[in-house]
């Protein structure tokens, strides 16, 4: 009886530490693993979509991006931080700042901690290739705050009280050939933060 | 202390089998639950024309706001299916299909058709497709997964003729 319990009681551990392990895993991996690449504040991870992919980016993909194309025909970098590394908070203001990228199509949305979009008055989710404002170098400025100024906004939904986590996702629909071999050398936007509520 | 040890390699050991299984299981529940899901409430081999994403949207996680999508549940094991759809004009579209397990095992874009329509047969892997004739097969890993449309908006005054085209992709028994 004595022992009946102690395998019980060792048993519910471990699938405690099992399954937990992989909640935490999918709540706090990014796509960096095997086959993650990083640019700046971006990371992706070429397996994605993948038939060939690692099971632990799989299983990312499923919890973060289910229906997620491959590389061949997307890429998807996501952003957590800012270029210092410091996590992007809803409460403070970002400038994002970037160039024209190699690819027929692009675009960068504001998603919460739960990987939906967040409510906000603006109704305003995005900016993309198809409606960026461009400055005279052909590149862009995305302001990235509770209430953006200028005409490439993204609210981050901030209304009172503590911040919380959010997330960028640069999506590069058909890129060149050449940039696709190479996504580390790609340029992608930089991320830099200012003041914060 | 012996015994300690011995039980807390034992717990440990155990926890990392299930961490093992669970990696590898979670692609196919979240698959399995989409299918499931979608497939009850909009019904299998058909297609199902969701609104544009918005706050509100919950059925599958970060949406793009920018794209509009249709999607199609297939079940193959009662035989291939047809899926076809114009193409639209001057902006992204797309066609893929994705096996139980999350793989986007294939992806067609406006790019590559050179028509203003496509049609495929989608069909497991042992189909055997007609010698002549007949639509291009697509082979499924799987006997269940996803095909997505998805159109770009490519710019707000388009949306309603855009939202039309989408609205007539099909997806059927063959």
């Amino acid at each position: 009886m004595k022992l009946a319990l102690k395998l019980g009681a060792a048993f519910l551990v471990s699938v405690f530490l099992g399954l937990g392990s992989v909640y935490w895993f999918l709540e706090k991996s990014d796509f960096s693993g095997a086959g993650g690449i990083a640019v700046g504040p971006w990371t992706t991870n070429e397996q994605i979509g993948n038939v060939d992919a690692a099971p632990y980016t799989r299983a990312i993909v499923a919890r973060r991006g289910l229906l997620a194309l491959n590389k061949r025909e997307t890429v998807y970098f996501n952003a957590e931080a800012d270029n210092s590394g410091t996590p992007l908070v809803s409460n403070c203001a970002y400038t994002v700042t970037g160039v024209p990228l190699p690819t027929g199509w692009w675009s960068i949305t504001l998603y919460g901690a739960d990987h939906y979009l967040i409510d906000n008055p603006q109704g305003i989710f995005s900016q993309a290739k198809n409606t960026i404002v461009r400055n005279d170098q052909r590149g862009y400025v995305i302001q990235v705050s509770s209430t953006p100024e200028g005409p490439n906004g993204i609210p981050t939904g901030y209304s009172s009280g503590e911040g919380s986590r959010f997330s960028l996702t640069l999506r590069l629909y058909n890129l060149e050939e050449d940039a696709a071999e190479e996504l580390s050398a790609l340029v992608l936007p930089s991320i830099e933060r200012g003041m914060c509520q | 202390m012996r015994k300690t040890l011995v039980w807390s390699a034992a717990v440990l050991s155990l926890a990392v089998i299930i961490h093992i299984i669970a990696i590898f299981a979670v692609p196919n529940v979240i698959m399995g639950t989409l299918i499931s899901r979608a497939g009850e409430a909009n019904g299998v081999n058909t297609v199902f024309h969701g609104k544009r994403a918005d706050a509100t949207s919950r059925q599958i996680v970060r949406p793009s706001p920018d794209l509009i999508y249709s999607m199609c549940v297939f079940d193959l094991s009662e035989g291939p299916i047809t899926l076809a759809a114009p193409i639209p004009t001057d902006t992204y579209w797309s066609l893929s299909a994705f096996d139980d397990n999350t793989n986007n095992f294939f992806v067609v874009n406006a790019r590559q058709i050179t028509t203003d329509h496509v049609e495929f047969v989608l069909a497991r892997d042992s189909y055997q497709a007609p010698a002549v004739g007949g639509a291009p097969v697509i082979l499924s890993p799987t006997a269940t997964g996803v095909v997505l449309f998805r159109t770009l908006i490519q710019s707000e005054d388009r949306f309603e003729a855009l939202d039309d085209v989408r609205k007539k992709a099909t997806c059927a028994p063959l």
